[in-house]
């Protein structure tokens, strides 16, 4: 494999492939990375609003009815659903917008798919007073309203993006326009661990949190370290953040979980979307795919790089799930551990339904609940024919 | 050498930007094929992309219609090979995302597209990541920004070759007016230059192709020329944008 000994490579992947008018302010934004984001100040700011705004840490709670369901490993739920919003999206939002605060951006823009980070943003910004504009598929729009309906109160400025699928990637082509014809006063906040450098290694520096505290919580309560840990991938933040402070405990089986209909890692080949190289579902011609994925959060024909190396180098194994399997486990966690997840970590959860069957009862695996499910319940409720 | 030649012999370049395969191939080619008799000094053609990210709404609608009508590279290649074999002169520049031409290949990209006789490429989102350009004989056209800071210039600069291309507005093309003002005072700082300039982004009527000509070296014309043909890519319309192109060139000349 090619390896590009360049900051912000990942093996060959990654990269800044991105209009020349935008160089000069991610070379901004990575100076300010590393001025700002080790300094004891900046450090005390983001651990204050992670204790005392988002709630921080998320439990590490043993789902033991759903063991008991499936016979097999112990699994353990990282609750990040629980965080101030409801997804861990907060935690990246959180950080990048200190760090734009910092920077003295005075205004944000931000691009969603199912909403949560969209919603994260508006959050994040009505917190600091700062003018919001969200960029979202139509069709997302329309399946997520109550992520749309949220984010109007908390005083962001809503765009629907029309354009090719009207979905996640059709909002990020929309959100670099405006940030190239805006680069001097406006900062993008993007949600997930992709897009040209140095955002993927931002946004798993904040994302982090998430596998610092299960190691923590497992230490403390096993004087050990789990066994397996699963998440689910759009663009592959929440999976970055669980895996990350893991990546080097070889003894640590890490699986990331895509849709079926939405798997760049199983069926796409690598290529240049958004400001980085990385697998990509795409034609022969280069021209990027349509996806289908049942979860917004989801429905991405890319992946942040970094997963791309780690599928190459097998650090990580990546699986997919169906849509229905997804819905089937949506359920399931709710009637057996009283827990509404969102579309997204039921994806990660049909896996370890799969999984967990097959593994020792000492086995302790982790999944990663990356959100709530209340937004989903609409959508849901069509999906399964129920009628009002 | 025929881009050396194009500046030499034309006081000021008019560029005109033609999406490939817009409104249909066989319009493109007719537009083609007539643009050297309309005062086209150089001709720039679009490979489109599914997803332009320094695009505005016509070049993204013109890319679309190309992508749905079944564009692939291989056959522009042909296409502008047969063009070449009847206009010997006028330089052909190839402007593209990174994507399709790394799935092409870009090894055999650049054979195939210095073999057809295109003479120059420019990559919109090549930046600070490149794409290693396999072939001297064709020129490795770079954009400079109005962002762009005088060190960067002149580490773009080193780099590139045929003429440097600048970004007349910060935002995506065809969307603002650029202010000539604003533009001479930027490239005031961006000296000294080996290589020719042209401008392009928003130059969007005679008047303003004339203003910005007289900084630079040429000019590119693309989401005006290109978005009445949107609505209606008739022989009239058609017509009517050729005469577009001649009146700038004359105007300029």
């Amino acid at each position: 494999m090619t390896t590009i000994n360049q900051p912000g490579f990942f093996g060959e992947y990654g990269g800044q492939y991105v209009p020349e008018t935008l160089v000069p302010v991610l070379a901004h934004l990575t100076q300010a990375m590393t001025d700002i984001l080790e300094t004891p100040s900046f450090k005390r700011e983001l651990a204050d609003y992670y204790t005392h705004y988002i709630g921080r840490p998320s439990p590490v709670y043993h789902a033991k009815r759903l063991t008991e369901y499936c016979g097999g490993a112990q699994i353990f739920f990282k609750r990040d659903e629980l965080n101030h919003t409801g997804a861990h999206k907060i935690n990246n939002c959180v950080g990048q917008l200190l760090l734009a605060k910092h920077m003295k951006k005075k205004r944000i823009i931000a691009e969603t798919g199912a909403g949560q980070h969209g919603v994260a943003t508006a959050t994040v910004c009505a917190l600091f007073g700062l003018p919001c504009v969200v960029y979202m598929g139509a069709k997302d729009i329309e399946r997520q309203k109550p992520n749309v309906s949220r984010m109007r109160l908390l005083g962001a400025t809503i765009v629907p993006v029309t354009a090719g699928q009207g979905t996640l990637k059709d909002a990020m082509n929309e959100a670099i326009r405006d940030w190239v014809a805006n680069v001097d006063t406006t900062y993008y906040a993007i949600g997930t661990a992709a897009g040209p450098h140095p955002y993927p290694t931002l946004v798993r520096h904040f994302q982090s949190v998430i596998g610092q505290e299960v190691k923590t919580a497992f230490q403390s309560q096993f004087n050990a370290l789990p066994d397996t840990l699963v998440a689910c991938l759009g663009g592959g933040s929440n999976a970055i953040g669980l895996f990350a402070p893991f990546l080097e405990d070889s003894t640590v089986n890490l699986v990331g979980v895509e849709p079926e209909g939405a798997a760049p890692l199983a069926y796409g080949k690598p290529g240049v979307l958004h400001g980085n190289k990385t697998y990509l579902l795409q034609d022969d011609n280069g021209q990027i795919a349509s996806t289908h994925s049942i979860s917004a959060g989801l429905d991405y024909p890319g992946i942040g790089p970094e997963h791309s190396c780690l599928k190459d180098t097998g650090r990580v194994t990546y699986t997919t799930v169906t849509d229905s399997e997804a819905l089937d486990a949506f359920q399931l966690c709710a009637q057996y551990e009283g827990i509404i997840p969102a579309l997204e970590p039921a994806h990660a959860l049909a896996h370890v339904l799969k999984l967990a069957p097959t593994l020792a009862q000492s086995h302790r695996l982790v999944m990663n609940l990356c959100g709530r499910g209340d937004k989903d319940l609409d959508a849901v409720a069509n999906h399964l024919g129920w009628t009002a | 050498m025929r881009i050396a030649t194009a500046f030499q012999t034309h006081k000021k370049c008019v560029i005109p930007f033609i999406t490939a395969n817009f409104p249909s191939r066989e319009v493109f080619l007719d537009i083609l094929y007539q643009l050297p008799e309309y005062g086209a000094s150089m001709i720039e053609i679009g490979i489109p992309f599914s997803d332009p990210m320094a695009d505005g709404p016509v070049i993204q609608a013109t890319s679309f219609q190309a992508i749905h009508a079944g564009f692939s590279i291989g056959e522009l290649l042909a296409d502008i090979k047969k063009f070449r074999s009847q206009q010997p002169q006028i330089p052909v520049i190839l402007m593209s995302y990174t994507n399709p031409v790394i799935q092409y290949g870009d090894t055999r990209f650049y054979t195939d597209a210095q073999s057809a006789g295109v003479d120059g490429v420019l990559l919109v989102d090549r930046a600070t990541s490149a794409v290693p350009n396999y072939s001297p004989c064709v020129a490795d056209i770079r954009l400079i920004a109005p962002t762009t800071s005088p060190d960067r210039f002149h580490a773009i600069h080193a780099q590139a070759s045929g003429f440097l291309y600048y970004v007349s507005v910060t935002g995506v093309t065809g969307t603002q007016t650029p202010d000539p003002q604003v533009i001479a005072t930027h490239l005031a700082e961006l000296t000294p230059k080996r290589l020719p300039m042209v401008i392009g982004f928003g130059i969007q009527s005679v008047a303003l192709a004339t203003a910005m000509a007289a900084l630079a070296d040429g000019v590119v014309v693309g989401s005006s020329f290109l978005k009445p043909l949107l609505a209606d890519s008739g022989s009239a319309v058609v017509q009517q944008q050729l005469q577009y192109i001649r009146a700038i060139s004359e105007s300029i000349a």
